[in-house]
C-alpha cells in the first residue's frame, strides 16, 4: 500500500492533532504534543499516505524520574478508513524499540478503556502486554482503564551489572 | 533573582529583609503573603520603586492585571536608575506577550546592570523567540564570557552560531566544549550532541566530513537508527562525489564499486532491521538511488530532500528495462526475507511498466489486500489513477486507464467469488479452499471505489448497496454511501445517510465527525453541534468550548464555513478568528521549550521546531480561516456599499444568491439577540476546567490554561471592535501574502482587496504574482476556483472595470499599470485599449482551456466587459466536461458553479440556462441544484430514471 511508517517530524504535529481529534476523545493541546517531540523525538512515529495525510501516529514518552526508567504510550490512534494495514502494530514496535535503544526502558506501559475491545486486543495478544491493574474512574467520563504493561528484554544497565558480576 | 541595592534605595535593614522576602514568596508562588510583604514595606516608604514594582509583579500573578501596571509604572517613576524596576516592566510585558516591549526594558535594565546573568538570560529567550538570531548571539556571547564554566552556555552560543548561519563557528564551539569533557561515554545527551554536529556538516554539504564524523562518534551513540540513517544517506552522497572523481581521474573503479555496494547494504540494512522499518518509504527512496547509481548525487540530494510521503525516485526517473530489472531483483529477494514487508510486494507496482507483468501485480495486489479487508486499498490504488505533476507517465499505466484495469480485475473476481467462491482466474485452479464472504464484500467494495473514480456514482451506489445488503453492518459501506451521495450533489440525502452511518458505532469518533461534517456541509448547523457534542467531555460544560480548548480546527473551520454560507457573519467570524488564536499560541508555545531542550540536548527537534515556527501560518489550517475570514470581510464591506447605494436611489436591493449575503446576516443578528442573550446565561453556567494534558513533567507544559468563557458567541463584539471590514481584510491579505507567497489563492484575494481599497498599483502586483503562478497551475478546491489562470482571467476583466479609467490618466501609474496589464495579456497590442487587449486574452484562455470551469471563468469575464457578446453562452455549452480524457471526471461542484454563473453573471437566455441545466442534471440525476424549478414532485424523487 502506499502507506509510510516513520519517526514524525515536528512538522507533522498539526496533522497528529487533527487525527487524534477525528479517533479519540483524549485530546492534547500542540503544546503536549511539542513537548513529547522536544523530549523524546525518537518515540514518536506516524503513519501517512500518499497524499501526505497522516492516517496513524503513535505518541510516547518516558517516565524518567521513575524506577526504573520505562516508556509509557500517551495516545495511539489509527483513522478507521486505515484499518486492517497492521498500523497500529507497526506504530507501536518501532516506538518500543527507540524506548529500548536511546532510553534504556525497562518496560512500556499504557492506559486503555475497558470497553475498548480491539484496543485491549492489540495489546495482549499482538503485543504481549499484560494487565497491571484497573485504575477506576480514569476516564474524564468516568470508564475504568486498565494499566497495562510489557515488559522488554534485558536493558542495557541490567546487561552491565550481570556482565560485571559475571567477569569479577 | 533581584537584589535591592545601589544609592537612594537602600532600605533599613528590617525593610530590606522584607523586600527579600517579597521576591521569595514571588519565585514560590506565594502571591498572598508577598503582597503583605510589600504592603508592610511601603507603609513606611511608600515611595520605594522596587517594592512598588514587585507589588505589581505579585499583582500581576493573582490575575490584577491594572493594577499591576500602576503599581510597576508607580515603581518605575519613583526609581528610573533601578534595574530591579525595569527587570520586573520587562517580565510584566513578557507575561502580556508584548516581547518587542520586554526586550526593551530588560535592555534598560541591562544598561545599568550589564552582568546581570537572570537579566541577560531572559533577554536571551525573549531574542530567540523574536527571532533576533544576532541579538541572542551576542547575548549568548556575553553570558558564556561571564559564566564559561557552565556547560549550558557552551551549547547555547554554539545554538546561537548555527542559528545566525555561523555553522563553522557552531562546529567549533560544540568541538571545543567536547574537547573539555573529561569523559565522555555513550549517554543520550553525548549521543543527540553528536548527532547534531553532524546535521551541521550536512547543512554546510561537508558528506565526506559528516561520514568521517558518524564513523569516529560511533562509540557515543545511543541513538543508533538515526545514526545509521545518517549513515546510509551520507553514503549515498559521498558515494557519488567519489565516483565523479574517479571518472574524472580515469582511476580504477574499484572503490566506488564497494562504497555503492556499501550504501546498498546500508539501506537494506535498516529496511530489514524491524517489521515496520520495511515500510518507511524514506528507506526505499534511500535504496532505489543506492541501486540506481547512474543518478548523480545533486539528483539524490534533491530526491532526497524535497520527496515526501510515498513519493519515491522511480516517480520522478525514466527508467531502463535494465534498471527495472535491477530493481525488480532487489525487491524480489527482500520479498521473500520478510513476507510481512508490504512495501516490498507494493512498490514494483508503482513502477512496472505498462503490460502483462504490470496486470499480474496489480491482480494479486488486488487479490491480497481485499482478502485482507484493507478499506483503503482503492485510495493507494488512486497513486496510479491520479499521477501527481511531474511524475513519469509514459510508459506506464496510469490515468482512466490504470483504473479501468482495476476494475476489470475487481469484476472478474466478483463474479468468480460470486459462482465458485474463489477469486477468478487463478493459474493454480484455485484449490479446494473456499474465500470467506468478506473477499468478495472487499472486492465490491473496490470495485465501487473505481466506478465512484470514473464517475459512475449511480453504478457505484447500487454495488454499494449490494454490499450492505451482503453485510449489513459494516460502518465503512455505509460511509462510502454517504460519500456517494455527496458527490452526486444531494448534501441533504449525504449527511442523512452519514448520521444514520454513525448509529451503527456509536462509541466511534471518526464516523461522529464525519456526519459532523456532512450535517455542516448540508447546513445542518445546529444538528451538528448536537453531534460533535457527543465526543466532548460531558463534564466540560459547552462543547464548543471544549473544541476550541482542545485546538479542533477543522471543526472550526467547518462550521464557520458553515455559518458564513447562511449569513451568521459574527459567528463565523468568531470560529476563524479562533483559528488564528490557535496559530498565535502555537507560535507562543515555543517559549518555554528554548531552555528545556539546551538542557534535554535535543538540539536537532529544537532547531526543526524553530524553523517550522516561522513558517507555520503557511499551514492549510491557517491559510483557509484566513481567507475565509477576509471573504466574509470582503463581504460586509459590499453588503454595506450596495445598502448605501440602494438608500440612496430608493431601490430593493436585487436578491442574489451569494454565499455571504451579509445584510442578511445583520437582520438575523439584530432577530438573534435575545438568543444570544440565553446562550450567554448558559456559557455562565459552564463548568470551569483545566486542560487535560496527561499531568505532564513541570519542565515543559506546565501552564495550566484557564478556561475562558465565551462572553460573545454572537460574535457581536466581534464585530463592533473589529475595525473597518477593509481593513480586517487586507491586513489578512498581508498576512498570506507573507507566510502563503506561493499560493495562487493570496494573491487572488490581494487583488479583491485592491480592487475594493482602489489601489490601483496594489491591483496590478497582485495580478502579475498570480500571473507568475499560472506556472504551476493545479486544480484548488480551497477557493473555487478551477486554477490560478481562470482566476486571474477574471480578475483581468475585473480590472478593466474597476481601474480602466484610471490606467489611462496620465502619469507614472498609469504607465505602470498600463504596460504591466498588456504584458499580462501577453504583450503587443495597444495599450491604449486594455479592454480589447484583455478581451483578446479571456478568448485566448477559453480556447486554450476548454475544460467546464476555465470555460466558466472565461464567459464570466466576457459577459462582464462585453455583455452584448454571444460566445460566452456558447462556450459553457461546449465546454469539455473532462479535464483530460485520462483523469477524473470533474465533480458536481463545478456543474453548479457553471450554471449559478450563467445565470447571474453571464445572465444567458432562459433557455440556455434549461439546457445547460439538462446536460447536469443527466450527469447528476440526484443532484437538487439541476432539478426542474417548478417541478416540485422531482424534489421528492430520490431515485432518478435510467
Amino acid at each position: 500500500m502506499s502507506l509510510s511508517v516513520r519517526e514524525a517530524r515536528v512538522e507533522d504535529l498539526l496533522q497528529m492533532q487533527q487525527t487524534n481529534l477525528w479517533c479519540l476523545p483524549e485530546n492534547y493541546n500542540l503544546k503536549y504534543y511539542l513537548y513529547h517531540i522536544l523530549s523524546w523525538p525518537q518515540l514518536l512515529y506516524v503513519a501517512e499516505d500518499h497524499k501526505a495525510k497522516v492516517v496513524g501516529y503513535v505518541l510516547a514518552k518516558m517516565e524518567e524520574d521513575d524506577e526504573p526508567a520505562h516508556g509509557h504510550i500517551t495516545s495511539l490512534s489509527v483513522l478507521r478508513t486505515h484499518r486492517k494495514c497492521g498500523l497500529a502494530t507497526k506504530l507501536m514496535t518501532s516506538s518500543h524499540d527507540r524506548m529500548q535503544e536511546c532510553f534504556d526502558a525497562a518496560h512500556v506501559a499504557l492506559h486503555v478503556r475497558r470497553s475498548n475491545r480491539a484496543a485491549f486486543h492489540l495489546y495482549s495478544e499482538t503485543l504481549d502486554y499484560h494487565i497491571r491493574d484497573v485504575e477506576k474512574g480514569y476516564y474524564a467520563d468516568g470508564e475504568d482503564a486498565y494499566d497495562m504493561r510489557k515488559t522488554f528484554k534485558l536493558t542495557k544497565a541490567a546487561a552491565d551489572i550481570v556482565a560485571d558480576e559475571t567477569t569479577s | 533573582m533581584v537584589q535591592a541595592d545601589g544609592a537612594g534605595r537602600s532600605l533599613p535593614r528590617k525593610e530590606n529583609d522584607l523586600f527579600k522576602s517579597i521576591v521569595k514568596f514571588y519565585e514560590t508562588k506565594q502571591y498572598k503573603k508577598g503582597l503583605k510583604a510589600a504592603d508592610a514595606v511601603l507603609r513606611k516608604f511608600p515611595n520605594h520603586g522596587e517594592t512598588l514594582a514587585m507589588r505589581g509583579l505579585v499583582l500581576n500573578c493573582l490575575e490584577r492585571k491594572a493594577e499591576a501596571y500602576d503599581h510597576v509604572k508607580r515603581g518605575l517613576k519613583a526609581d528610573m536608575r533601578s534595574h530591579v524596576c525595569w527587570h520586573v516592566y520587562g517580565l510584566l510585558h513578557r507575561s502580556d506577550r508584548r516581547y518587542t516591549d520586554a526586550i526593551k526594558s530588560y535592555k534598560q535594565a541591562l544598561r545599568i546592570d550589564g552582568e546581570n546573568i537572570q537579566i541577560l538570560r531572559d533577554l536571551s529567550l525573549l531574542q530567540v523567540q523574536m527571532r533576533d538570531r544576532h541579538g541572542f548571539l551576542e547575548t549568548r556571547k556575553e553570558l558564556l564570557r561571564l559564566k564559561p564554566n557552565n556547560k549550558m552556555h557552551w551549547i547555547a552560543y554554539a545554538l546561537a552560531n548555527h542559528l545566525c548561519d555561523a555553522k563553522e563557528t557552531a562546529i567549533q564551539v560544540i568541538d571545543a566544549y567536547s574537547n573539555s569533557q573529561e569523559e565522555r561515554s555513550a549517554t543520550y545527551e553525548d549521543s543527540e550532541l553528536a548527532l547534531y554536529r553532524n546535521t551541521i556538516l550536512e547543512e554546510m554539504g561537508r558528506y565526506d566530513e559528516a561520514l568521517a564524523h558518524l564513523e569516529a562518534t560511533k562509540p557515543l551513540i545511543v541513538d543508533v537508527r538515526s545514526w545509521r540513517e545518517r549513515r546510509a544517506e551520507m553514503l549515498l552522497y559521498t558515494r557519488r562525489q567519489r565516483r565523479r572523481r574517479s571518472e574524472e581521474e580515469d582511476d580504477d573503479d574499484e572503490s566506488s564499486t564497494t562504497s555503492e555496494e556499501a550504501a546498498r547494504s546500508a539501506w537494506i540494512e535498516l529496511l530489514s532491521s524491524t517489521e515496520a522499518s520495511g515500510d518507511n518509504y524514506f528507506y526505499h527512496r534511500g535504496l532505489q538511488l543506492a541501486v540506481l547509481p547512474e543518478v548523480s548525487a545533486a539528483r539524490c540530494r534533491e530526491i532526497m530532500r524535497t520527496q515526501r510521503a510515498c513519493e519515491l525516485p522511480t516517480d520522478a526517473i525514466e527508467l531502463s528495462f535494465e534498471q527495472v530489472e535491477r530493481l525488480d531483483e532487489t525487491y524480489a529477494s527482500l520479498a521473500t526475507r520478510f513476507p510481512r514487508g508490504e512495501a516490498f510486494l507494493w512498490i514494483p507496482l508503482t513502477y512496472a511498466p505498462r503490460g502483462p507483468a504490470f496486470e499480474r501485480m496489480l491482480d494479486s495486489t488486488i487479490r491480497r489486500l481485499t482478502k485482507r479487508g484493507a478499506p483503503a486499498l482503492g485510495s493507494s490504488l488512486e497513486r496510479l489513477w491520479e499521477p501527481k505533476a511531474g511524475e513519469v507517465v509514459s510508459g506506464r499505466s496510469r490515468g482512466r486507464e490504470a483504473c479501468e484495469l482495476t476494475l476489470r480485475l475487481a469484476d472478474a473476481h466478483v463474479a468468480s467469488l460470486r459462482e465458485k467462491g474463489r477469486y477468478g482466474g487463478d493459474p493454480n485452479g484455485g484449490g479446494t479452499v473456499l474465500e470467506p464472504p468478506t473477499s468478495l464484500l472487499w472486492v465490491s467494495y473496490l470495485r465501487a471505489h473505481c466506478l465512484e473514480w470514473l464517475g459512475d456514482l449511480e453504478a457505484a451506489l447500487e454495488t454499494i448497496d449490494e454490499c450492505i445488503r451482503h453485510t449489513p453492518s459494516a460502518v465503512d459501506l455505509y460511509e462510502k454511501r454517504a460519500r456517494l451521495l455527496k458527490r452526486s450533489g444531494d448534501a441533504a440525502e449525504a449527511a442523512e445517510a452519514m448520521d444514520s452511518a454513525r448509529t451503527l458505532d456509536l462509541a466511534d469518533r471518526y464516523i461522529n465527525n464525519k456526519a459532523t461534517k456532512y450535517l455542516l456541509r448540508a447546513g445542518r448547523v445546529a444538528d451538528a453541534r448536537r453531534t460533535a457534542a457527543l465526543f466532548t467531555r460531558p463534564e466540560g460544560g459547552d462543547s464548543e468550548m471544549h473544541l476550541r480548548e482542545m485546538q479542533a480546527t477543522w471543526y472550526e473551520l467547518e462550521i464557520g464555513r458553515a455559518l458564513a454560507a447562511r449569513g451568521d457573519v459574527g459567528p463565523a467570524l468568531k470560529k476563524f478568528v479562533a483559528v488564528h488564536k490557535h496559530f498565535a499560541d502555537f507560535v507562543d508555545d515555543q517559549f518555554d521549550f528554548h531552555t528545556y531542550c539546551v538542557r534535554k540536548m535535543t538540539l536537532r527537534a529544537y532547531v526543526s521546531v524553530l524553523r517550522f515556527e516561522d513558517r507555520i501560518r503557511g499551514h492549510a489550517a491557517f491559510r483557509r480561516s484566513a481567507l475565509a475570514a477576509a471573504r466574509v470581510y470582503l463581504g460586509l464591506y459590499d453588503a454595506k456599499v450596495s445598502e448605501t447605494r440602494a438608500d440612496a436611489e430608493r431601490v430593493e436591493p436585487e436578491a442574489e444568491i451569494t454565499e455571504n449575503d451579509a445584510a442578511a446576516a445583520k437582520a438575523r443578528a439584530k432577530r438573534n439577540k435575545q438568543r444570544q442573550r440565553k446562550a450567554r446565561a448558559r456559557e455562565a453556567r459552564a463548568a470551569r476546567e483545566g486542560d487535560n494534558l496527561d499531568a505532564p513533567s513541570a519542565d515543559a507544559s506546565k501552564p495550566k490554561q484557564q478556561h475562558q468563557e465565551d462572553d460573545d458567541p454572537e460574535g457581536l463584539k466581534l464585530l463592533a471592535e473589529s475595525r473597518p471590514p477593509l481593513v480586517e481584510a487586507s491586513d489578512l491579505a498581508t498576512q498570506l501574502a507573507e507566510f502563503a507567497p506561493s499560493r495562487p489563492e493570496t494573491h487572488a484575494l490581494a487583488f479583491d482587496v485592491a480592487e475594493r481599497t482602489g489601489k490601483i498599483l496594489l491591483a496590478v502586483r497582485a495580478l502579475s504574482r498570480l500571473d507568475q503562478r499560472c506556472v504551476a497551475a493545479k486544480y484548488d478546491k480551497l477557493d473555487g476556483f478551477y486554477a490560478p489562470e481562470a482566476a486571474l482571467v477574471d480578475r483581468l476583466s475585473r480590472f478593466v472595470v474597476v481601474f480602466g479609467r484610471a490606467a489611462l490618466a496620465d502619469g507614472v501609474v498609469a504607465r505602470v499599470a498600463r504596460t504591466q496589464i498588456a504584458r499580462l495579456c501577453g504583450g503587443g497590442g495597444d495599450e491604449e485599449d486594455l479592454g480589447k487587449l484583455v478581451v483578446a486574452k479571456i478568448r485566448a484562455f477559453a480556447a486554450d482551456s476548454p475544460v467546464l470551469p476555465s470555460r466558466v471563468a472565461a464567459a464570466t469575464a466576457l459577459a462582464r466587459l462585453e455583455p452584448a457578446a454571444t460566445d460566452a453562452t456558447a462556450w459553457v455549452l461546449d465546454a469539455a466536461l473532462e479535464e483530460h480524457p485520462s483523469r477524473k471526471p470533474l465533480g458536481v461542484k463545478h456543474f453548479e458553479n457553471a450554471l449559478r454563473a450563467l445565470k447571474l453573471d453571464i445572465r444567458a437566455d432562459p433557455e440556455t440556462v434549461d439546457a445547460f441545466r439538462a446536460t447536469a442534471a443527466r450527469r447528476f440525476p440526484r443532484a437538487p441544484a439541476f432539478f426542474l424549478p417548478d417541478d416540485d414532485n422531482n424534489n421528492n424523487n430520490k431515485t432518478p430514471p435510467h
